[in-house]
């Protein structure tokens, strides 16, 4: 891991939309993998200790919620952000979004600044906190 | 044997006439006769076996017995036979001409014209007036009084007796006033009867084609009908509805609703259509619930006697389970294409993002403006269809309200900020507050009320150039709080006011041009609001802006 840039997950089936949401997470100062399917997503977040974890709720086959509790029922995720991306609002109701704190939700559409000034205020919060 | 008797002695006293009072008078004739004939044979019987006992007989006794007996017997059958064959009128005639006959036998000749016997005479008098016309009854006075002066006359002893003959007279004109009477009634019973039965038929007939009517429409509609009894028990049901559950119809007459259709129904379901079938309200609305693999569609009515008391319920049930089919499909179809028209949308306004934010280095001013619209109307584009996706979602059912706690701050401010970019571009103020006595948390769907609320809003800056928007949440009472968007814009006119909430609507097409918009915003809201339980109204006026109202019922935060 590097030191000056913190690791990011880019979870987004869609190329399109993982290279924008990329391009924003890079650009605000993040180490950037993108992985573009749900059961690579929860095998990666065995290993890996991001910073900051960008989820598209909507990916083929796992639930993005799943990948959700997954992560935040894992000890050495405790100090991950999440940001959520989603196209239906009424999902911030969901109870596992409670968590105002560590989890950012993003309704699509989602824009290149949203997306980067979102993370680089949670890296800043997170160097903050360090 | 005794059969043959019987009918042929049926047939001798049947009565071959139309006029009533004939029939009548017949039927009282060939009583009387065979009472004769009866008697005359009674006394035969008794004569002879008087005579087997070895009785004494005094004078012409004897032979006067036998020779009386057989005479009524006689008598009476040939008279029978006339009234039969030949002529009732002919046998009545006869049949008293041979009582005034036989009166005069009936005792010595002086006691018969002038004495005792003279009372035998009342009996044809009084007959003729029942057995033929009443009028006849003088006929036989007339009759009565020649034989009795010629007898007094053949005896040679004096005048006959005026008043025997007076008193014969004066019984006809009682015996004839008396028939009068009997047949002036009986005339009017006829005609009474003959009216009754005209009305009989003619309601019969009404009856009959009404229900038979009403059974072809029974039979005839492709929707399912029951009727039940006030116990909850089907008395009768059409064709399709045994279609419908696919039972025979004899079965289902005499069968509850629970037992017709509670086997293949959700509990819930259930509960709710057996209590509408107990108290069933013409304004209750129709039911749509699962039915083992089909949707059907219910609604009850009561039935009613003419005094307004409940004598059972209709049940009409229709099968839905295309038309749910459809809609299932439809609202599939929908949210498939606006997914599949979302990713790439989002994709297109991902990418001119990238490029307007200069990710991928400085754009010229022209580039910049020719981004700019592509964005402006790829988000154009995005709402058009996220709107489509709601209204084809609410037109299937399949928008769940999520209600959980929420401030009205919060709401309205971001709402306000998102917004405010809108209202900046067209130099419109936009402002809003909360009234004081609205709690500062409540209970809802939070991102359809976002929705609403941005929809209403935005509509209100699309339509107003100059001026401004102000939105204001407010408790109109205390059980109900409020949303409240008015404006200084063009406002609707009148004509287009009542349509303003339908689908694919703008007040006019140039409008539309104008101000761009999938024209679903508004039905959208309504519906919305409806799901909530509430209600959305509005006024406005040409020229002096609009004014929506969202009232929402006040929901106690759990």
């Amino acid at each position: 891991m590097s030191l000056s840039k913190p690791l990011a997950l880019v979870i987004e089936d869609d190329p399109d939309a993982a290279e924008i949401f990329s391009k924003a997470v890079f650009d605000a100062g993040f180490e950037v993998e993108v992985i573009m399917t749900g059961d690579e997503a929860l095998k990666r977040l065995d290993t890996a200790r991001p910073a900051l974890v960008v989820l598209d709720m909507h990916l083929p086959h796992v639930a993005g919620t799943e990948i959700l509790e997954h992560a935040r029922s894992s000890a050495p995720l405790a100090s991950t952000r999440f940001i959520i991306i989603t196209g239906d609002l009424a999902l911030a109701n969901e109870p596992v979004f409670q968590k105002q704190d560590v989890v950012q939700i993003l309704v699509k559409p989602v824009t290149y600044r949203r997306l980067r000034d979102l993370a680089q205020l949670l890296r800043v919060a997170e160097r903050g906190m360090m | 044997m005794g059969k043959t008797i019987v009918d042929s002695l049926k047939s001798l006293v049947a009565i071959p006439t139309t006029d009533p009072d004939d029939a009548r008078r017949r039927r009282l004739l060939n009583i009387l006769l065979i009472g004769a004939l009866i008697t005359g044979t009674l006394a035969l019987a008794a004569t002879l076996a008087l005579d087997l006992g070895g009785a004494e007989w005094a004078g012409h006794d004897r032979l006067t017995a036998y020779l009386g007996s057989c005479v009524v017997i006689i008598v009476s059958l040939s008279l029978l036979l006339v009234g039969r064959y030949v002529a009732g009128w002919l046998a009545a005639a006869l049949f008293l001409v041979f009582l005034v006959a036989a009166a005069a036998f009936t005792d010595v000749p002086e006691e018969v014209a002038d004495g005792r016997g003279l009372l035998v005479f009342a009996i044809p008098i009084m007959m003729g007036s029942i057995i033929l016309p009443p009028p006849t009854s003088f006929a036989m006075a007339a009759l009565c009084s020649v034989t009795i002066a010629g007898i007094k006359l053949s005896l040679g002893e004096g005048l006959p007796n005026p008043f025997a003959m007076l008193v014969f007279f004066l019984l006809a004109t009682v015996s004839w006033l008396a028939a009068r009477t009997l047949e002036g009634a009986l005339n009017e019973l006829r005609a009474i009867n003959r009216e009754l039965d005209k009305r009989v038929e003619e309601r019969t007939r009404d009856l009959a084609e009404a229900l038979s009517r009403n059974q072809a429409i029974l039979e005839g509609i492709a929707d399912g009908v029951i009727v039940f009894d006030t116990l909850g028990r089907a008395t009768m049901a059409n064709p399709a509805m045994a279609r419908l559950i696919d039972w025979p119809l004899e079965t289902i007459v005499g069968s509850d609703l629970d037992a017709l259709l509670g086997e293949n129904m959700d509990p819930d379901d259930r509960g709710v259509i057996l209590s509408l079938l107990d108290g069933a309200n013409i304004n209750a609305p129709a039911l749509k619930f699962r039915w083992g693999k089909r949707v059907l569609f219910t609604s009850f009515a009561p039935v009613r006697d003419n005094q307004g008391r409940k004598v059972g319920t209709v049940a009409v049930f229709r099968d839905f389970t295309r038309e749910a089919e459809l809609d299932r499909m439809k609202g599939a179809f929908v949210s498939r294409v606006s997914h599949e028209l979302r990713t790439p949308l989002n994709a297109i306004l991902g990418y001119a993002d990238l490029l307007k934010e200069q990710v991928y280095g400085p754009l010229s001013e022209k580039q910049s403006r020719a981004l700019e619209r592509m964005t402006l109307n790829g988000r154009h584009l995005l709402s058009i269809v996220n709107d489509l996706l709601d209204q084809a979602q609410i037109e299937a059912g399949l928008i769940k309200l999520r209600v959980s706690s929420f401030t009205p701050q919060e709401l309205l401010g971001e709402v306000i900020s998102i917004a405010e970019v809108l209202a900046q571009e067209k130099g419109v103020e936009l402002s809003g507050y909360i009234e004081a006595n609205v709690p500062s948390v409540l209970a809802g769907d939070r991102q359809r009320l976002h929705q609403i609320l941005l929809n209403l809003v935005g509509n209100a800056i699309k339509f107003t150039d100059r001026g401004w928007v102000r939105v204001r949440i407010y408790r109109p009472d205390k059980s109900h709080w409020a949303m409240e968007v008015a404006d200084t814009g063009c406002g609707i006119p009148r004509e287009a006011q009542p349509h303003i909430f339908e689908p694919f609507h703008q007040a006019d097409d140039s409008m539309t041009r104008r101000h761009h918009g999938s024209g679903l915003g508004l039905s959208i809201v309504k519906q919305l609001t409806h799901l909530m339980g509430g209600e959305v109204t509005f006024s406005s006026a040409v020229g002096q802006g609009s004014r929506f109202t969202v009232t929402l019922p006040l929901v106690p935060v759990q």
